[in-house]
């Protein structure tokens, strides 16, 4: 066989063989997670300077991320738009989303402001976005790029709250954070805490682009593959609480004046969840008996149901259950592991 | 001097209120360069500790907001590294003609952190970090393949953990 015949044949059969590696290849498809999404740039004095850290002018730095960010999201039909605060300004009314559209309201942001007596109203900003807000149907992301840094004012948390409270279960807030001291930093996770639903956006992070697509996935469109996984992907809905540091003495199982103020945590957030029942579990290191270890948890674990109760707490969602060490989290040949096995932690049933 | 002084002291105290003197800068909170190069606090009474200011504007409350995120940051690494199931311990397993890789972990870098001032007892904070923990899974050819392969998470489970401090005693 010629030289000539011998590299066709080989490139056809490599060719073959790509075509065969792609037909196995898992098909994804994408679907939107939201109906609308807004991106909301805080233009304020503050975003006006440097972050130290990222080495550079905040609003810069934040109008460069949100148009990356739009280069990967998807056209899946969504309803878009883009506004500002501090002062408020839509830069693009919701309108059917592309690419070239949110990137021409970016572009007219302006990063070259006096700074100088330009405040950052976030609450009155937030306030302001609802008029856009209620035209919209259906889920919307707001995706916020701030430095949290809101210093006049009604309170941004107290607005955010209240659109949540005006939208259930149709909105979803997503911080991507500049803020470069406490009080901002405070501000963003406060808002971000309101709903389990929000993604954390770190602008450091989202400058590799790898995780920068995952953020899009994350917040925008949830991909169907056909891989074969051992389970669909699966969300529980409520949230486990560990009480961190209720340190009980050696062989203790009463409830102490230093444990009440986490208690007291706890009880809010039960008090606010909307699961059923929850089940209190008293787990121990794996020093000392399992019958010993066990009738400790279980004493611990009704004691906290006890405190619950008393201050109000309908008894009938609770179930105390002692695990003893039978149900170990971390590895119990460390002092650390050891440590951390010492908890209650209360889940839903 | 000190009429200077008090004349500076009633302008901030009205900044405020007014857009005119609420100039940015003024009001940034002045931070440590690092968690060493903060001062020791000094012992304070329950008064000092009251919120005088809304929540977005307290900076007593930002400042262990701070502190307990460091804390909070470094006690997730902990459990990641010491959790049964971690990625120190990634379990494979043969499946059909498959293998998969899964293990457990916290993701760091979406944790939220609350702080609050303890309603019954004003010398206390409590803290609060909100966290997903996710089972990752990886498929491939081989064990070493699925190890090494690029893992997708399986399960989400969202979870917080609360903690309390004693003014002053820090976070543990």
């Amino acid at each position: 066989m010629s030289m000539r015949k011998r590299l066709l044949s080989v490139a056809i059969l490599s060719a073959l063989a790509v075509l065969m590696l792609a037909a196995q290849a898992p098909a994804e498809t994408m679907k939107p997670k939201v109906d609308n999404f807004i991106l909301f740039v805080d233009h304020s004095g503050s975003m006006g300077m440097t972050n130290d850290a990222l080495k550079g002018v905040k609003i810069k730095l934040a109008k460069e991320l949100a148009t990356k960010m739009n280069a990967e999201i998807p056209e899946l039909g969504y309803q878009s738009g883009v506004s500002t605060f501090a002062p408020f300004a839509t830069q693009l009314a919701p309108t059917k989303y592309t690419k070239p559209a949110v990137a021409g309201a970016l572009s007219k942001i302006d990063t070259d402001y006096e700074i100088y007596g330009r405040n950052t109203p976030m609450g009155m900003g937030l306030m302001d976005l609802d008029a856009v807000l209620a035209k919209m149907s259906g889920k919307t992301a707001l995706i916020m790029f701030t430095d949290g840094d809101s210093n006049y004012g009604t309170d941004p948390v107290a607005e955010a709250k209240a659109l949540y409270a005006k939208y259930p279960d149709r909105l979803c807030i997503h911080v991507v954070s500049y803020a470069d001291n406490a009080r901002g930093k405070m501000v963003v996770d406060e808002i971000r805490a309101i709903s389990r639903c929000s993604v954390v956006g770190d602008p450091a992070a989202l400058g590799d682009n790898a995780a920068l697509k995952k953020y899009v996935r994350d917040v925008f469109y949830d991909v169907v593959d056909d891989t074969p996984r051992s389970m669909a992907p699966v969300k529980k809905e409520c949230e486990t609480i560990t009480l961190g540091n209720m340190n009980f003495g050696f062989d203790k199982f009463a409830i102490t004046p230093e444990m009440e103020p986490a208690l007291e945590q706890a009880l809010a957030v039960l008090k606010d969840s909307s699961c059923k029942q929850f089940v209190i579990e008293g787990h121990t290191d794996s020093v000392g008996t399992v019958p010993y270890n066990q009738k400790l948890s279980e004493r611990r674990a009704a004691s906290v149901v006890r405190w619950l109760q008393a201050k109000g707490f309908d008894a009938s969602r609770l179930v105390p259950k002692g695990m003893g060490k039978l149900a170990p989290k971390f590895d119990n040949k460390t002092d650390e592991g050891r440590a951390l096995n010492r908890r209650v932690e209360i889940r839903s049933n | 001097m000190h009429r200077t002084a008090f004349l500076l002291t009633f302008l901030l105290l009205l900044a405020p209120a007014s857009p005119v003197l609420a100039v940015e800068p003024f009001l940034t909170l002045p931070e440590a360069a690092s968690p060493s190069a903060r001062p020791e606090l000094p012992a304070l009474n329950a008064g000092h500790l009251q919120a005088t200011a809304p929540m977005h504007m307290d900076s007593v409350l930002a400042r262990e907001h701070e502190r307990f995120a460091q804390f909070a940051t470094a006690q997730v690494q902990r459990m990641n590294a010491t959790m049964l199931g971690g990625r120190n311990s990634m379990q494979v397993h043969k499946v059909g003609r498959l293998y998969r890789a899964t293990y457990k972990a916290i993701d760091e870098d979406t944790l939220v952190c609350q702080v609050r001032r303890s309603d019954s007892n004003p010398n206390y904070f409590v803290g609060s970090v909100l966290y997903k923990e996710f089972v990752l899974e990886s498929v491939g050819q081989t064990a070493e393949a699925c190890r090494r392969g690029t893992f997708e998470p399986v399960s989400e489970k969202s979870s917080r953990i609360i903690y309390s401090s004693k003014h002053g005693g820090g976070w543990n």
